[in-house]
């Protein structure tokens, strides 16, 4: 396991992609100190800012530790495979185009965490940004997969343009949660802001707080026990969210955005 | 070999190669998933006619099915790839996608993979609609009482079929018995099916006929209301055979099954059975040979 402690917050944004259990896998402490990171627009060395320390050789396993997180962006980028553990908060763009592994961050992350990711699986333990596993700028899909799961809020924005994969988010979702949502699955465990699924044209919105405003261009298709929740919600017990698995009984169906394809559905509380 | 007195012929059982899937059907209840399991195998006793051979592999309980509900566990066989991709399409097109409250899913995760509900997705006329859960793809294709979930591959795996045993004895009903004692301790084991009607067939098959065009006829040498004017394979005092055909998802699975079979259709013999024998084409056409000392050795 491969441990990486910050000295103190770093006086503007660092990234960190690329730092990832995988591509550290293979080398000692020195060599990982001299990767470069960069400090705004600046050039730095990771051994700049954090103390590294490694135990036992070999293993996917990265932790990376220390006050001040909330200036670390793009944690895990590029990862693709192993364990990317945070003790504390990260800032934006975690996940960013991950392609495998697993990474853990025990805080909140800021805006745009899972943007691009294509597969693996990202725990938030605290609240997370705007842009939840949305696109890069210029790109016409966001996540393309993998598994989000935040354990309290997500700002507004969540699984813009997403593509595929399940988002779930414990807590409340801002406005425009499944904005413009090509397929994947978004499961929202409390309130959720205005305008959910404007433009969707598949995949599904399960909203399981108080049932939201919903545009007229979506249609009530009734009250169902579809198989489809049903797998869903063993999905969900088996990441460990058993008591949010439990509220997924006999939802209401809207079907939407039908001003788009209008294949999309939002389940909500009858 | 002599077995609760009955003679074990030092012969074999002669077996082929196929492809195979495991199926896993829920509903809502287990009797409607037993009526979609009987239907979508049925009229599937052998490749020579029904393009597939199937049957029930198990029942399974809730909690060992994929969407919580009770299912049952199904295998299919064909003899090739494409065979069989036809034989799931067509079945579980007609027979469980019809079947009120049914889903299906893959039971195997190896081998290459058939298409099921990628094939079964345009029944819903373009409202249908796929969904990814963790690595499994499924179709949602909306029917009049909710929607058929079809997951949308299916693993299938290179399997045997055709393993067998005959049992001879002194009457029908005598063979029968060994027979059914037999099918009843070999339906408790996974990973084999007995196709035929009961898990029993008796009419067993040679391969050819002196008729044009039919690829196997009566298997004449264990027919015994003919036995005193053909060239007989039965003792004077056997008036009655039936033979118990298996097909299993590994040559392991299907040797098992084979001596399960003997064993409990030996058991209790009170003199009805006298012997137990194996079909073979002289070791020439399938490559698993199943030698019937071996397997009770």
């Amino acid at each position: 396991m491969i441990t990486l402690a910050l000295r103190s917050r770093p006086p503007g944004r660092l990234s960190l992609a690329g730092v990832t259990p995988d591509r550290l896998a293979a080398l000692d402490e020195t060599a990982i100190a001299k990767l470069p990171v960069r400090l705004g627009n600046r050039q730095t060395a990771l051994g700049d800012w954090f103390d590294i320390r490694i135990a036992g050789a070999g293993e996917d396993k990265l932790v990376i530790s220390g006050a001040g997180g909330d200036r670390l962006d793009q944690v895990g980028g590029m990862m693709a495979s192993g364990e990317l553990t945070v003790e504390g908060d990260v800032g934006a763009r975690a996940g960013l185009a991950m392609t495998g592994g697993r990474l853990t961050v025990s805080g909140s992350a800021g805006d745009a965490a899972a943007t691009a990711m294509r597969d693996g699986e990202i725990r938030i333990g605290g609240d997370v940004g705007e842009a939840l596993g949305g696109a890069l700028p210029g790109e016409r899909v966001g996540m393309r997969g993998g598994t989000v799961v935040v354990a309290r809020n997500a700002q507004s924005g969540v699984g813009d343009r997403m593509r595929r994969g399940l988002v779930v988010v414990v807590g409340s979702a801002g406005a425009f949660c499944g904005a413009r949502l090509a397929a994947g699955t978004i499961v929202v465990g409390g309130g959720i802001g205005d305008h959910p699924g404007i433009a969707m044209r598949r995949g599904s919105i399960v909203a399981l707080g108080a049932a939201p405003r919903l545009a007229p261009s979506f249609a009530d298709c009734g009250v169902h026990d579809l198989i489809a929740q049903h797998l869903l919600a063993r999905r969900l017990a088996l990441l460990g969210l058993g008591t949010l698995a439990s509220r997924i009984g006999p939802l209401r169906r809207f079907m939407g955005d039908q001003a788009e394809a209008g294949r999309g559905e939002i389940l909500v509380p009858r | 070999m002599i077995l609760d007195g009955v003679e074990i012929e030092d012969t074999f059982a002669e077996a082929f190669g196929m492809r195979a899937t495991r199926l896993i059907v829920t509903a809502d209840t287990p009797r409607w998933a037993r009526i979609a399991g009987d239907t979508a195998t049925g009229f599937a006793t052998s490749v020579i006619a029904c393009g597939a051979e199937a049957g029930i592999e198990r029942d399974l309980s809730a909690e060992e099915t994929p969407d919580g509900r009770p299912g049952i566990a199904l295998l299919f066989f064909a003899v090739s790839r494409d065979a069989l991709t036809k034989a799931l399409r067509d079945r579980v097109g007609q027979c469980v996608l019809t079947c009120p409250g049914t889903a299906c899913y893959s039971g195997l995760d190896e081998g290459e993979r058939l298409p099921l509900g990628r094939s079964l997705r345009y029944f819903g006329d373009g409202y249908q609609a796929a969904k990814r859960l963790g690595d499994k793809r499924y179709w949602r294709i909306p029917v009049m009482d909710g929607e058929f979930v079809c997951e949308d591959t299916v693993g299938q795996v290179k399997a045997v079929g055709g393993g067998n045993f005959l049992i001879l004895g002194k009457t029908h009903r005598g063979v029968l018995a060994a027979a059914e004692r037999a099918v009843e301790q070999m339906r408790r084991l996974i990973g084999v099916i007995m196709p035929f009607p009961g898990g029993i067939a008796r009419s067993g098959s040679k391969i050819g006929s002196r008729y044009k065009g039919l690829v196997a006829s009566t298997n004449d040498a264990y027919c015994p209301t003919i036995k005193g004017i053909v060239k007989t394979a039965l003792p004077p005092s056997v008036d009655a055979v039936l033979e118990i055909v298996i097909d299993g998802l590994n040559e392991a699975a299907v040797g098992a099954a084979m001596a399960t079979g003997i064993r409990a259709a030996c058991a209790g013999n009170d003199g009805e059975i006298l012997r137990i024998t194996a079909g073979n084409y002289g070791g020439k056409l399938g490559p698993f040979h199943f030698r019937l000392h071996e397997l009770l050795a």
